[in-house]
C-alpha cells in the first residue's frame, strides 16, 4: 500500500507449515449438523466468503470478520474458524478480542495453526499483559522444532525482550494528554502522517478519504490513494481540512514526507521505483511542482520521510541503501553555498540499528531528532524515539515512553517548536476510523504539591511554627530556541513583501541560512537555535534592508517572538538603524561582529553608486550631552572609516554624532536605553 | 498551644533573703508596713493570684515608692497577666533604683514578649554577666537567638541551662528543635527523647519528635509519635495534621484523608488541613474534590499562596490550563516562587 510497509505476521511466519489435527473441533458438516442443512449451507457459504477477504490480507480483515462471525454464531467450536476470527481481530483496533478466540482455537486443538501460540502471545502483547505474552512466547518457543527455532527463536526471544520492556515503561507512564484532533481534521478513512509548522499554524497530513485526487481506489488494498490534505489553525483551532489538489496531490499516491518548520517546503513520498522523496515549495498562494530530490538523495532503493535542520541546510531522510547498519537507516546531506547538495551519510551505529528506522523528524532546535525505530529498547514494533546531538555526538536514543509509543507501530512523531506539543497518527478505539492524527500535550515532570505542616518547636512559644513542606523542584524543561515569526511589508503601503531573510552568526561573521517570506502573505518563520548572537537582515528589491539582532544565550529557553518587519523603499531622507553594528563599551571601536553588517553596507554603496548617505552615531542619556555628543560622532566617523577603507568614496559620506538628541525610546529603562545607543544611516541623495 | 511562662523570682525573694533585708532596712514604721504589705503579695503571688497581689504591692509601693523588689515582683505578676508594657516599666523603675540580674532578666522577658528581640537579647546578656547560674537566662537567650535563626548559638545557651538545670526538659526540648532546624535529626531525636525521659506526658515533645522522624524519611517512627502525642492530647489537631502527612508519604490516602478531616473537625478553619487533603485528593486523581478542598483553604485564607498553588495543578489535570495559569500568576503574586516555572512553561505559549 504505502510506503510504511507494516510488518506482517503472516509473511513473518508464513515458513511455518499449517496442519490442522482434528481434536475436540467440531467441524463444518453434515454428520455434525443433521437436522440443520439449511443453517449449515449459509456458514459454509459466509466461511468462504470470508476466506475469500480474508486471503486478500490483513487490510480486509474487517469485511472477513462479518462472515465469520456469523458462522461462528452457528458452530462456535470450530478450532480452524476461532483460529481465523482471532487473527482477523489482531489486525483490528479491537486487539484485545483475538485472545478469547485464540485460546479456544488453541483449546479445541493445540495444533490448530502453528503460529497460533505466537498470535495468542501477540494478542496478550498488543493488550499490555505482558506476562501473559511472555508466557505465551516461551510456550510457542518451547514447541518449536529444532530447523524452526533456528529460524524463529530470535523472534521470539526479542518479543520476550520487548514485553519485558513494556513492562518498565507501562510503570512508568508519561505524563500527557492524548487527544484526537477531532472531525474538522480526522475522516473516517485513514489519516496519517502529520507534518506541522514549527508554529503549529499548519498540518499537512496524508489521508485516503473519499474524493481523492482521480477518486480512484489502489486496487491493492481497495482504499481510496492517498492524497495530502492541509488544514490550518485559526485563533486556536484547526480549521476543516481541505485537499490543496494539483500540483501537489495526483491520481496516484501522494504521501506527506517532511515539512520544513516555516511550512513552505514540503517533501512527498511517491512509492514509485522503489519509493522517492520529491520537494515542493509554496511560492505566494501556489506550490511548486513536486521534484524528485536529487542523487545522491535519491537512490534506486527506497527513500522515504525527510527533515530539514532549521537553517534548512541539511536534510535527514530515511534510505534502504546498502551499506547501512541494516534495513532502513537515517542518512544526512548538507547543501553547500551553491544550494547543491553534498554527499549523503549514515547518521551513524548511535542511532540506526540492523532494524527498520523510520519516520525522522529533525526538531527546530537543530539538535534533538525524533524518529521511529523497530530496534532500540522498543515495546513492540516501531517505537518514538528521540536523540539529542550534543558535543559532536548523538545521545543514546530514549524511548518517548508509553502511553505515547504501544507495543503496535508508533510512527510519523513531529514535536512543536515549544516542545509543549506532539503530533502523531495512530490507530486507537474512539477514532473516527482507520488511523487518525492525535496531538499529545506533554505536562512535563510530576508537579509537586506543596504540603503543610507546623509543629510546637519551642516551649517557650505560644505559636506553633509553621513550615511548608517543599519537595525539590521539578526541572522544567522546554526547547532551546527562539521562533521568530511575523509578516514582512512595505512601510507604505503595507503590501506583503517577497523579502530574503538572511541569518547570520555575527560571532563568526558567517551566514547561516537564507529565507524567503511568502509573496502573498509576507509571513516569514525563522528558528533561532540558543547560544548564538543573531544578525538578521531582510532585503528586497527596491528596498533598503532591515536589519535586527537576537543575541540569545546557550541557556535560553522556548520563546516566541512576533515581529513584523517594514521595509523601506530607497528614497532620499530615509533612515534605517543597523543593528548588528557593535562598539566595545564606552568606545568607537567596532567589534568584529559588526562586519557582516558593514560589508552588506558596503555592498549596498558599491550596486548604487550615486548614493550618498549620513551615517548618525545616537546614544542613550547616561552621562553628559558634550561626552555623549563625541562619543556618538566618533562611532559614527569610525562606521564611515569602514567604509572608506572598503573603497566607497569619501564624497558619498556624511557622518554626525547626534548624542541622546534624538531617542528613539524612552531612557527610564534599559530596554530603551538599548534601542536609543545606534547607528543609523540616512540617504542624503541617490 | 503552649505559652510556659516561667517565673521563679518571687519565691527568691521573700523567704530569707527578703527578711533579712526587712531586718536591715525596715527602719520606719511605714516600711515596715510596707514590707508586710510585700510579703502578703509575694504569698498571693505563689498562689497564682496575681491581681490581688499586684494591689498588695500597689499599697506597700504607696508607702516605700523606693522599694525595688516589690516593683520587680509587681512586674512579675503583670508577666503573668500579659500586661507586657505596664511590666516593662517596672521593671524599669526596679533597675532605676537597684541595678540587679533579676531586673534584667525581667525587663528581657517584657522586651522578648513585646517582640523586641534585640532590646530582649541585650537584657539576657546582662543578666547573664552579673550572674552566670542562672539556667532561665539562658534558656530565654537560647530562645531568642533560635528565632534570630541563630541556632548554633541558641544550641550553646541550652546546653547552659541544661548543665545548670539537668532536669529541664523544656531545654532539651528547644535545644532539640534547635537541631532539627540545622537539619541534624538524629541529634534532634536524641534531645526531643531526653524531654521525653524526664516528662512523658508532653504531647507536643512528642509531636516534634514525630516531625524530626519524619523528616528523616522515618514515616513509621513519626506516626507512632504523633499518636502518642495525640493519645495524651485528643484535640492536638497539629498532630493529626502531621500524622495525615506521614501517612501520605507511606501511600495510606485513605489513612492521611481521615487525620485531615480529624484536624478540620478540631479546627474548622484550618487552612493547612484542608490544603493538605486537597494533596492527597489530587494524588487521588480526584481532581474536582481535591479543587474543593483549595477552594474551602483559599475562602478562608485569600492570601494563602500554595493553595493557590496546588489549586493550578489539580486545574491542570482536568485540562483547566487557563484557570491553572491563573492560580499560578496569584500564587506568585503571593510569593510562592516555584510557581513561575510553571507560567513560563505552561501559560505564555
Amino acid at each position: 500500500m504505502n510506503r510504511f510497509l507494516r510488518y506482517s505476521l503472516t509473511s513473518m511466519l508464513l515458513l511455518l507449515t499449517t496442519v490442522v489435527v482434528f481434536s475436540q473441533s467440531i467441524e463444518f458438516n453434515k454428520t455434525n449438523f443433521p437436522n440443520d442443512k439449511k443453517g449449515l449451507r449459509k456458514a459454509i457459504k459466509d466461511i468462504n466468503e470470508g476466506d475469500k477477504n480474508y486471503e486478500l490480507g490483513r487490510v480486509m480483515y474487517l469485511k472477513a470478520l462479518d462472515h465469520y462471525l456469523a458462522a461462528q454464531a452457528f458452530n462456535p467450536r470450530n478450532a480452524v474458524l476461532n483460529y481465523k476470527i482471532g487473527k482477523c481481530y489482531l489486525n483490528t483496533v479491537q486487539k484485545d478480542k483475538s485472545i478469547e478466540y485464540l485460546e479456544r482455537a488453541l483449546e479445541l486443538s493445540p495444533s490448530v495453526s502453528l503460529d497460533a501460540g505466537f498470535l495468542l502471545a501477540y494478542g496478550y502483547h498488543l493488550t499490555l499483559d505482558f506476562d501473559k505474552a511472555i508466557e505465551n512466547y516461551t510456550k510457542f518457543k518451547n514447541s518449536l522444532s529444532p530447523a524452526d527455532l533456528e529460524t524463529y527463536g530470535r523472534i521470539v526471544d526479542r518479543r520476550i525482550q520487548q514485553c519485558n520492556v513494556g513492562k518498565e515503561l507501562v510503570q512508568n507512564p508519561e505524563r500527557v494528554f492524548i487527544d484526537n484532533l477531532g472531525s474538522v481534521v480526522n475522516s473516517q478513512y485513514p489519516d496519517y502522517s502529520p507534518m506541522i509548522s514549527a508554529d503549529e499554524s499548519v498540518i499537512m497530513f496524508t489521508s485516503r478519504s473519499e474524493g481523492s485526487t482521480g477518486n480512484k481506489r489502489d486496487p491493492l488494498d481497495l482504499q481510496f490513494f492517498e492524497d495530502i490534505h492541509i488544514s490550518y489553525k485559526i485563533d486556536g483551532r484547526w480549521t476543516a481540512a481541505r485537499n490543496p489538489g494539483k500540483p501537489l496531490n495526483t491520481s496516484g499516491h501522494d504521501a506527506t514526507a517532511g515539512l520544513s518548520p516555516d511550512g513552505q517546503t514540503l517533501f512527498i513520498y511517491k512509492g514509485t521505483k522503489g519509493g522517492d522523496i520529491y520537494e515542493c515549495v509554496q511560492r505566494g498562494n501556489n506550490w511548486s511542482k513536486p521534484k524528485k530530490m536529487p542523487k545522491p538523495i535519491t537512490s534506486k532503493f527506497h527513500e522515504s520521510s525527510a527533515s530539514l535542520s532549521p537553517d534548512g541546510r541539511t536534510i535527514y531522510f530515511i534510505s534502504q541503501r546498502p551499506g547501512g547498519y541494516g534495513g532502513r537507516d537515517i542518512y544526512k546531506s548538507t547543501k553547500n553555498e551553491k544550494g547543491k547538495w553534498g554527499p549523503v551519510s549514515n547518521v551513524g551505529p548511535i542511532i540506526n540499528t540492523e532494524f527498520d528506522e523510520e519516520s525522522v523528524f529533525m526538531h527546530p532546535d537543530g539538535k534533538t531528532m525524533y524518529f521511529s525505530s523497530q530496534g532500540h529498547r522498543t515495546m513492540g514494533g516501531y517505537d518514538i524515539f528521540k536523540s539529542v546531538f550534543e558535543n559532536e555526538a548523538w545521545s543514546e536514543p530514549q524511548n518517548l515512553g508509553y502511553p505515547i509509543n504501544t507495543p503496535d507501530d508508533d510512527v510519523f512523531f513531529t514535536m512543536s517548536a515549544s516542545g509543549a506539543r506532539g503530533y502523531y497518527s495512530s490507530e486507537r478505539i474512539g477514532g473516527l476510523g482507520g488511523q487518525d492524527i492525535y496531538v499529545i500535550t506533554f505536562l512535563g515532570a510530576e508537579k509537586p504539591v506543596v504540603f503543610h505542616t507546623e509543629d510546637d518547636l519551642l516551649a517557650i512559644l505560644s505559636q506553633p511554627v509553621s513550615g511548608a513542606v517543599i519537595e525539590s523542584a521539578v526541572e522544567i524543561q522546554t526547547s532551546q530556541l527562539t521562533l521568530l515569526k511575523g509578516f514582512i511589508r512595505d512601510s507604505e503601503t503595507q503590501t506583503p513583501l517577497h523579502a530574503k531573510i538572511e541569518l547570520i552568526d555575527n560571532e563568526l561573521n558567517q551566514q547561516i541560512a537564507v529565507f524567503e517570506s511568502n509573496s502573498a502573505t509576507g509571513r516569514y518563520l525563522v528558528s533561532l537555535p540558543s547560544g548564538k548572537n543573531y544578525g538578521l537582515t531582510v532585503s528586497a528589491d527596491g528596498y533598503l534592508f532591515h536589519s535586527e539582532n537576537f543575541n540569545i544565550s546557550s541557556s535560553r529557553g522556548y520563546q516566541e517572538i512576533e515581529k513584523d518587519i517594514m521595509l523601506k523603499k530607497i528614497e532620499v531622507g530615509t533612515s534605517i538603524v543597523l543593528n548588528n553594528i557593535f562598539f566595545d563599551f564606552n568606545s568607537a571601536n567596532l567589534r568584529n561582529e559588526s562586519t557582516a553588517e558593514l560589508d552588506r553596507l558596503t555592498q549596498l554603496l558599491k550596486d548604487m553608486p550615486k548614493l550618498k548617505i549620513e551615517i548618525s552615531g545616537h546614544t542613550d542619556n547616561v552621562g553628559s550631552a558634550s561626552y555623549n555628543q563625541r562619543l556618538s560622532e566618533n562611532r559614527a566617523k569610525a562606521v564611515v572609516d569602514y567604509l572608506i577603507r572598503k573603497g566607497i568614496n569619501t564624497d558619498r559620506l556624511e557622518f554626525k554624532g547626534y548624542g541622546f538628541e534624538q531617542p528613539i525610546a524612552t531612557n527610564d529603562n534599559e530596554e530603551g536605553r538599548q534601542m536609543n545607543r545606534r547607528t543609523e544611516f540616512k540617504i542624503v541623495s541617490k | 498551644m503552649r505559652l510556659i511562662l516561667i517565673t521563679i523570682f518571687a519565691v527568691l525573694f521573700i523567704g530569707a533573703k527578703a527578711q533579712e533585708d526587712s531586718v536591715v532596712v525596715a527602719s520606719t514604721v511605714e516600711d515596715f508596713q510596707a514590707e508586710k504589705l510585700y510579703n502578703e503579695g509575694v504569698q498571693l503571688f505563689e498562689s497564682k493570684a496575681y491581681q490581688p497581689a499586684i494591689n498588695k504591692f500597689n499599697e506597700s509601693l504607696s508607702l516605700n515608692s523606693n522599694f525595688d523588689k516589690a516593683y520587680y515582683n509587681r512586674g512579675m505578676a503583670k508577666i503573668e497577666l500579659k500586661m507586657f508594657a505596664e511590666a516593662l516599666q517596672d521593671f524599669e523603675k526596679a533597675l532605676s533604683i537597684n541595678v540587679s540580674e533579676y531586673s534584667y532578666f525581667g525587663r528581657g522577658l517584657a522586651k522578648y514578649e513585646t517582640a523586641q528581640m534585640n532590646d530582649a537579647l541585650n537584657d539576657f546578656n546582662l543578666a547573664i554577666e552579673l550572674d552566670t547560674t542562672n539556667p532561665q537566662a539562658y534558656y530565654y537567650r537560647g530562645g531568642i537567638f533560635f528565632q534570630l535563626g541563630r541556632y548554633q548559638d541558641a544550641i550553646l545557651d541550652y546546653t547552659n541551662a541544661i548543665q545548670l538545670k539537668n532536669d529541664f526538659y523544656y531545654a532539651y526540648n528547644d535545644r532539640g528543635s534547635a537541631y532539627r532546624q540545622m537539619e541534624d535529626y538524629t541529634k534532634a531525636i536524641e534531645d526531643y527523647t531526653r524531654a521525653l525521659v524526664i516528662n512523658d506526658r508532653e504531647a507536643f515533645i512528642y509531636n516534634n519528635r514525630g516531625s524530626a522522624k519524619s523528616r528523616n524519611s522515618d514515616y513509621q517512627g513519626a506516626i507512632a509519635d504523633y499518636t502518642k502525642a495525640i493519645n495524651l492530647k485528643p484535640d492536638y489537631y497539629i498532630a493529626f495534621n502531621n500524622r495525615g502527612k506521614a501517612k501520605y508519604e507511606l501511600s495510606d490516602y485513605t489513612g492521611a484523608i481521615e487525620d485531615f478531616n480529624a484536624a478540620i473537625r478540631l479546627k474548622s478553619d484550618y487552612v493547612f488541613a484542608f490544603n493538605n487533603r486537597g494533596n492527597v485528593k489530587h494524588k487521588q486523581r480526584n481532581y474536582q474534590d481535591a479543587i474543593n478542598d483549595f477552594n474551602q483553604a483559599i475562602n478562608i485564607d485569600p492570601n494563602y499562596g500554595f493553595a493557590y498553588l496546588n489549586r493550578g495543578i489539580s486545574k491542570e489535570m482536568l485540562r483547566d490550563n487557563d484557570g491553572a495559569c491563573a492560580d499560578w500568576r496569584k500564587a506568585l503574586e503571593l510569593g510562592v516562587s516555584s510557581a513561575e516555572s510553571y507560567i513560563n512553561l505552561q501559560c505564555n505559549r
